[in-house]
């Protein structure tokens, strides 16, 4: 069994509201293990607790109750917090730093010399295609740009463990797909990754196991391939050089999501496949890529998670 | 050990610098500069409508200026040195990395004197302009006044990263604005309190001079209007007190602060 490399100990979290600061616990008794070299998924509504787990684990919060162990030490001492990497999950930064001053103090407080920091700096620019965003004051950044500065600064430090707070959020479909390209690529160098997603697709692409949460508890874990889907419609990418093509299909259970000049992302009903299909064979479209859409996770929640309520406890 | 000194130093600095670029780049900053030494300027004009007595006018109006400005700076930098950090969730950012809560505060603390003795800089500049210009001799007299002025501007940013750790913005703006207009009445509430006949008023008047910093302490500036000399262990106290109120309130804001839910 590979060593944990991050634990939630039966860890209750509390935060206190309005004038006579009443108590509302907003994470319940979790207790999870992740283990070094894994990625795990957490999904759930909003509010579900999502984000004080991964705070939890960021050490940037001290539980209530119970512990957060990262490799072994409390997760809130700052010696535990040397190899590990955090997105939050709103991108606000500095508008009045540059992208580049603001990666070089995050580098700094990391602890990396000047030199180094600046060739990690610019490396992770690159990777995060910034490289001409660094001398601008992030205050005109877009949201887009500034989450992906925001992943720049969680990887620059090259860190073993990652907790990425909805990374995909504000992205482009262009920078989706490469984002997860980036975290498949960090998977398979044996990071630990732990991120949290409303997308359920990116959730199954890249984790080895996913965290089911609503209502500050762990209703589910488990592997992604035994949640038995809801087929919804397809997700459609393709190119059509005349419009007219496109005329038998619309307004018949077809959403355009993004038009580009002659590239189309649609969502089609089912039944309409064939008809897309044709297009396609008579060359009349060209197919780019073609995808199920699943139910969304509320309705897994209802089918997975307050069905067993009471099982959660814990999974390696 | 030296090696986690140095890096806990360096921490500490990178903070402190990028608080101080921001805080240059803000318009506010900028704009408190540019509005004191215009009535710094506007000074030997004002002067003139004074009869006599021209060169206490100009040095009275200058060390004026020089300490509201600092007072507003840090006013402003203060109420949203913490609060703005927590709110925004930046702090999380830097937070994530290997830096404690005691070290932020530090370097908050660090990068807000970093700005402050920016802007002493530039007005206690102009103001030693304004003084030549207006045939005005400049004195030792001057130059411990205008330091201490800056003394009391950090005590001020110490007092406000403590409000700052626990309270809202306007509070934290409250707080401050009564330790700095009482900490320079504080002789005159004790007077009060020996003169007053309730008993309550008395204790009250009496805890409040004891727990506020007495500011009157490094008060130099009536000593170099009226160019009197300033011995060298009134100069010796002031540091001290200037180190001794920085270094409590730095600890009471630490321990404070780390103790503190920020979400």
């Amino acid at each position: 069994m590979r060593e944990p490399a991050v634990e939630w100990l039966h860890s209750t979290y509390c935060i206190r509201l309005g004038f006579w600061r009443r108590k509302k616990v907003i994470l319940h008794d979790l207790c999870l293990r992740v283990a070094q070299g894994m990625t795990l998924g957490l999904i759930g509504p909003n509010g579900a607790g999502k984000t004080t787990v991964i705070m939890l684990g960021a050490g940037l919060l001290k539980p209530d109750l119970g512990r957060v162990q990262v490799a072994g030490r409390d997760a809130f001492d700052v010696a535990s917090k040397r190899g590990i990497g955090c997105l939050t999950e709103r991108p606000y930064f500095y508008p009045r730093l540059t992208l580049l001053e603001w990666m070089h103090m995050l580098v700094g407080l990391s602890g990396i010399g000047r030199t180094e920091g600046r060739r990690a700096v610019e490396k992770q620019l690159d990777l995060l295609g910034l490289r001409d965003q660094g001398p601008l004051q992030m205050g005109t950044l877009s949201k887009g740009q500034l989450q992906r500065a925001g992943l720049a600064q969680a990887l620059v430090h090259r860190p073993s463990l990652l907790f990425l707070d909805e990374p995909m959020s504000g992205l482009d479909p262009c920078w989706r797909s490469r984002l997860l390209e980036i975290m498949l690529e960090l998977k398979r160098a044996g990071r630990t990754i732990v991120f949290s997603s409303h997308i359920l697709s990116d959730v199954e692409t890249i984790c080895d196991e996913v965290v089911l949460m609503d209502q500050g508890k762990l209703r589910w874990t488990g592997d992604m391939s035994v949640i038995e889907k809801t087929f919804r419609m397809f997700d459609i990418r393709m190119e059509a050089t005349r419009q007219e093509f496109l005329s038998e299909l619309r307004g018949k259970g077809v959403l355009v999501i993004h038009k580009c000049r002659n590239t189309y992302h649609l969502r089609v009903q089912g039944p309409l496949l064939d008809k897309i299909l044709a297009l396609a064979a008579t060359r009349k479209i060209r197919l780019e890529s073609l995808n199920p859409v699943y139910a969304d996770f509320d309705e897994l929640l209802t089918r997975f998670g307050r069905e067993n309520a009471g099982n959660s406890g814990w999974r390696v | 050990m030296a090696g986690l000194r140095a890096g806990w130093g360096l921490q500490i600095w990178a903070l402190a610098r990028h608080v101080w670029i921001e805080a240059l780049r803000d318009r506010f900053t900028q704009a408190l500069c540019l509005i004191g030494v215009i009535l710094l300027a506007s000074s030997m004009v004002l002067s003139r409508m004074a009869i006599g007595n021209h060169e206490r006018v100009i040095q009275n109006m200058g060390f004026w200026v020089i300490w509201v400005s600092g007072f507003f700076g840090v006013l402003c930098l203060g109420s949203n040195l913490v609060r703005h950090e927590i709110q925004q969730r930046t702090i999380f950012l830097i937070l994530s990395r290997p830096l404690g809560r005691n070290s932020f505060l530090l370097g908050k603390y660090c990068g807000m004197i970093l700005v402050l003795a920016t802007i002493f800089l530039i007005l206690s500049t102009s103001f030693g302009s304004v003084m030549l210009l207006s045939g005005i001799r400049v004195n030792a007299q001057h130059a411990v006044a205008g330091l201490f002025i800056f003394s009391e501007w950090i005590i001020l940013a110490a007092f406000s990263v403590f409000f700052a750790g626990f309270t809202s913005p306007p509070l934290h703006n409250f707080f401050l604005a009564g330790v700095a207009f009482l900490g320079h009445w504080c002789n005159d509430l004790l007077l009060f309190a020996q003169n007053t006949e309730s008993h309550m008023i008395e204790i009250a008047l009496r805890v409040l001079f004891l727990i506020l910093p007495n500011l009157e302490c490094i008060n130099f500036r009536g000593a170099a209007l009226y160019e009197d000399p300033i011995p060298g262990a009134m100069i010796a106290g002031g540091l001290f007190f200037t180190v001794a109120w920085i270094g409590a309130l730095i600890c009471a804001s630490a321990a404070i602060f780390s103790s503190r839910k920020i979400f």
